[in-house]
């Protein structure tokens, strides 16, 4: 990302005012293992996590494959039943799975997946895609108001001219025009929030940006409250006002943007910053070991989970897990680093051009 | 900050919306497979013997039933194809036969694809429980041999007309296509765009309904021919045994006579070769025209024939895998 | 390990079912056909038969059809398939026992035989493609469309009426006694040829389309690449690399489609007179013999069950995937 902004630059400086939308508390989802020998063992992917997203805030949830963070969006979405937690709509608690309750939350909270091409029925047409939207969201539409709306929702997503796209097929588009039907498809139900898991992985590096920006436009035209999922910590910071950082299931760290990535408090989150591919940051691997691999989730390690890979764990780090501490300035980080009295985690170099 | 240009502005017709209504797609998806060569002749083929079944009873030339003196004649003026041991007539027989064929195998056909469909696109989409049941439902009907199990059906019954046995036939011979359609609602269900349907707010019978099944088309219709086939080979073959009344005329039906008549040990040929013939070019017609379907899927199958000669007509061997290689002739080699 | 356990477990569950419906289908259909029989076989029934013939379709009043179910899992498991009518009153299961070892010889060979071949010819004409082989394909469909008792009506007509080289019916030549002398055996043989290449002629086709399919699919990923590039012999690639990949579906369509062959085969039984379980069934059928019927149905699912065991275990050796269950 050769370009950077500061996240907070716009006409409306979010703070900490705007009302939360949605909220997980202590949100906890176990896949239990099926077959002969997996009786009784279960895939501990998301472990007690909180998120809040507030009205026109745009919060990163960061973390590598297998961290839980997708699976975090669909308990979000209630696509998955939860294991245990809540999932709080505008500070109710709300627990739907079918008909018409599952389809006014539905008209809430929205889904862009990360395929864009798997992602879109490959024998629907763009018209058909988000005619389905807006009529399931929105009922005794005419006919003229549907075509006016349709209009619409490619404008937003400047597509334009709409009817050069609208009766075009999922492999007729490419993955940026895909991706942006896609974006159109969660609009035309009108959301409050949007769930966007991976939105830009698979797209080529020159489109990211455009996508990016468009998802940013939204935010501010329509007072989006959007969950960026992403395994790219810079593009984080780039595009979302708060960070979490996930690990292995559970939340290790979370703040501001800048400050997360910049500055970063727990030991894992260092290591991503420092493997982010960055031309003008030039640190040498041997500042930094990476060690090992993510653990397995349904034997994870006791205690911290990223003990076995951390440089400065210590014996506590063996066998009580950290909840989230306070790292003094507005952030928490789950590490023992941190506990009263410690110092913290020696401070990230991060060499500016 | 803009947004990136992503299109071109062109000067478009637009419409009163700005957009002008859906014009007509053709030449899309579904419609190609009749430009594929061998849908095109199994289709012919299907289709003059649905005509031949449509009109059987008028275009016949004589009563199949009516018994004259010709007896045991061999294909002559007045009969095209012989006449059997009681002087009927060979060629009215199968072409009134034609409709009692036809109509059994497409009826067996179309149930047993239904009871398939409705099986296996259940169990795949359900998963758990359900799943496991439906699933051992199909495998004990897929394992128990189905030729024994159908004679032994109808010929317990009292009265084995056309529907019945259509209906014995549907009952045994659905478990194949339920399976292959599990499978492949198994590996849809996974796919991003039923979970994003699902996210966007559709209700689950929509989402089988329009998502799941119209990408399961061209496998529902080679199950539907294929179970057709059996079908049409079943019935005969229980005509064949004796199994199903012998009042109603079918391909089969002639077959038993012929062969409770001795037409064999006679030399009659002509009364049992025509019969076999229909049948195995109906059956032939089926095939091809599931050919056409498979092609049609997996493009991959269809033959390189035409294309590999003209290849090979470069002098690039086609080969399976293989980026062809041209072969240059020894004088340009020289001008590397 | 699993997989096999898996396996078993369902075969057990549908011979069950194959029993249970044996038993139930008599007795849920229209019709009385015991009373039928009685008419037909008039005066020629004593009692006892009759009453046991009531019994045996459950039109027994006296006892419950759960315990009707029970005695008949009891008979079963002595061996006790009841009475044949028309070999009355030779035993079902004598009879059976008779006739079963033609048919596993003649079906088990040409089977195999068929299977082997189609499959080395689909790998064949799967590999080699844009040549003549291909236009084998819509002859060889052709072929498998043809009913198998026709092409043995054919069969017969041709090389049996027309020109006898093949004797036209019979497992064996009736002035023989069946025994172990080389003589015998020879005619037995001979019998079997015509019937034989029959079946083979006909099922052969379907064998090398699905091979041939599958190779096809196989032969463009990319391990078959890779081991063209290491610059392996293109033979051992075709075998040791696509064949072995794209046997599996084969082996498991074998094997569910042993059903479907089985029924084939009967047929062609019928048409030679071969003296197999095919044949015994048909007298069954145009004679009524419900207890023939039900036996021969009973066992032949059985055998396919057996059949399918083993092809089972042939695929979970040749397939590590099997192996990882878990």
């Amino acid at each position: 990302m050769a370009q950077r902004e500061g996240p907070a630059t716009d006409a409306e400086t979010p703070t900490t005012e705007d009302p939360i939308i949605i909220e997980a508390r202590a949100l906890t989802k176990h896949f239990p293992v099926r077959g002969l020998r997996g009786r009784g063992k279960a895939v501990r992917a998301v472990e007690s996590v909180d998120l809040t997203l507030r009205r026109g805030q745009v919060v990163a949830l960061v973390g590598e494959s297998g961290s839980g963070k997708s699976t975090v969006a669909r308990l979000l979405a209630q696509l998955h039943p939860v294991t245990s937690g809540q999932v709080l709509l505008r500070g109710e608690p709300v627990k739907v799975r079918f008909g018409r309750r599952f389809r006014a939350y539905c008209r809430q909270v929205q889904m862009i997946f990360q395929d864009p091409f798997a992602s879109l029925n490959p024998i629907h047409t763009v018209r058909y895609v988000l005619t389905r939207s807006l009529r399931i969201h929105h009922r005794g539409l005419s006919k003229e108001e549907l075509e006016t709306r349709l209009a619409g929702l490619l404008e937003q997503v400047h597509l334009r001219p709409a009817e050069r796209y609208i009766d075009k097929f999922p492999h007729e588009l490419s993955g940026g025009q895909r991706q942006r039907i896609a974006i159109a498809r969660a609009l035309g139900a009108r959301p409050a929030v949007l769930l966007a898991d991976e939105p830009v992985s698979m797209l080529d590096v020159s489109i990211r940006l455009g996508v990016l920006n468009l998802l940013k436009e939204l935010k501010e035209e329509l007072d989006l409250a959007i969950l960026y999922i992403t395994h790219d910590i810079a593009s984080a910071r780039y595009f979302a006002d708060r960070t979490v950082v996930m690990y292995a299931g559970e939340v290790v760290e979370s703040g501001d943007s800048e400050a997360v990535t910049q500055n970063p408090a727990h030991p894992y989150t260092q290591l991503l910053v420092s493997s982010a591919p960055d031309p003008d940051k030039l640190v040498d691997p041997a500042e930094r070991p990476a060690r090992g691999e993510p653990p397995s989730l349904i034997n994870p390690p006791s205690g911290c989970r990223f003990h076995p890979r951390c440089p400065f764990a210590m014996d506590r780090c063996k066998t009580e897990s950290p909840p989230p501490l306070p790292t003094g300035d507005g952030r928490v980080a789950a590490c023992w680093l941190y506990a009263e009295g410690a110092e913290g985690a020696p401070k990230l170099e991060v060499k500016r051009a | 900050m803009a947004a990136a240009p992503t299109t071109v502005d062109l000067p478009v017709e637009t419409g009163e919306h700005g957009i002008t209504p859906k014009k007509g797609r053709g030449g899309r998806g579904a419609w190609t497979i009749f430009r594929n060569r061998k849908a095109i002749v199994g289709l012919s083929i299907l289709g003059f013997f649905a005509l031949i079944a449509a009109v059987g009873e008028f275009i016949a030339p004589y009563d199949p039933n009516k018994v004259s003196s010709t007896l045991m004649s061999g294909p002559s003026g007045a009969h095209w194809l012989g006449t059997t041991n009681t002087g009927q007539d060979i060629m009215s027989q199968l072409i009134v036969g034609t409709r009692g064929v036809l109509v059994v195998g497409l009826l067996a056909g179309a149930i047993a694809t239904a009871i398939s469909v409705l099986i296996g696109v259940t169990a795949g989409f359900v998963g758990g429980v359900g799943d496991e049941f439906l699933s051992l439902l199909a495998n004990v009907f897929l394992v128990i041999p189905a030729l024994p199990l159908i004679i032994i059906i109808a010929s317990q019954l009292p009265e084995a007309g056309g529907t019945t046995v259509a209906l014995v036939i549907a009952f045994t011979g659905w478990a194949w296509g339920s399976r292959i359609l599990r499978a492949q609602t198994l590996s849809l269900r996974r796919r991003d765009f039923v979970e994003a349907a699902r996210a966007n707010g559709e209700s689950l019978w929509r989402i089988v309904c329009f998502e799941i099944l119209p990408n399961l088309t061209a496998i529902i219709a080679s199950g539907f021919i294929g179970t057709v086939i059996f079908a049409v080979l079943s019935q005969i073959t229980l005509a064949f045994i004796g199994v199903t009344s012998v009042s109603t005329w079918n391909w089969g039906t002639i077959l038993f006579w012929a062969q409770s008549n001795q037409a064999l040990a006679q030399g009659a040929w002509w009364w049992f070769v025509p019969a076999g013939l229909c049948i195995a070019a109906l059956g032939t017609a089926l095939t091809l025209i599931n050919f056409g379907i498979d092609e049609f899927v997996n493009p991959r199958l269809r033959t390189t024939g035409g294309s590999a000669k003209a290849l090979r007509a470069k002098r690039i061997r086609a080969r399976v895998g293989f980026t062809p290689v041209y072969r240059a002739p020894a004088e340009k080699r020289g001008e590397d | 390990m699993t997989f096999l356990l898996r396996r078993f477990v369902f075969y057990v569950v549908t011979a069950w079912a194959a029993i249970t419906l044996n038993f139930f289908i008599p007795r849920m259909l229209p019709g009385n056909p015991v009373q039928s029989l009685i008419n037909r076989y008039q005066g020629q029934l004593s009692t006892d038969a009759t009453q046991a013939l009531y019994a045996m379709f459950g039109l027994d009043k006296e006892t419950s059809v759960w315990q009707q179910y029970l005695d008949y899992w009891g008979n079963l498991f002595q061996g006790d398939f009841g009475l044949s009518f028309t070999y009355f009153p030779t035993p079902v299961a004598d009879v059976i026992e008779q006739s079963i070892p033609w048919t596993l010889i003649l079906v088990g060979v040409s089977t195999l035989i068929s299977f082997v071949l189609g499959t080395l010819a689909g790998v064949y004409i799967g590999w080699r493609r844009g040549r003549w082989t291909d236009s084998l394909l819509p002859v060889g469909s052709f072929f498998s469309a043809i009913p198998y008792f026709w092409l043995g009506l054919i069969a017969i007509s041709v090389f049996a009426v027309a020109w006898p080289v093949f004797p036209a019916s019979g497992g064996y030549d009736g002035a023989f006694i069946p025994s172990w002398d080389p003589d015998f055996i020879w005619s037995a043989v001979y019998h079997g040829l015509l019937p034989a290449i029959t079946i083979v002629v006909s099922s052969v086709a379907g064998w090398a389309l699905g091979m041939r399919n599958m190779t096809v699919t196989v032969s463009s990923e990319d391990y078959v690449t890779v081991a063209h590039a290491k610059g392996l012999k293109e033979r051992t690639v075709m075998f040791g690399y696509a064949a072995r990949n794209a046997i599996l579906p084969n082996i498991s369509g074998f094997a569910l489609s042993l059903g479907f062959i089985v029924g084939g085969t009967l047929v062609t039984e019928i048409v030679f007179s071969y003296p197999g379980i095919g044949y015994v069934l048909y007298q069954g059928v145009s004679s009524k013999d419900y207890p023939l019927m039900q036996g021969v149905f009973l066992i032949i699912t059985l055998s396919v069950l057996v059949a399918n065991m083993l092809a089972d275990l042939a695929y979970a050796a040749l397939d590590p995937r099997t192996r990882q269950e878990g």
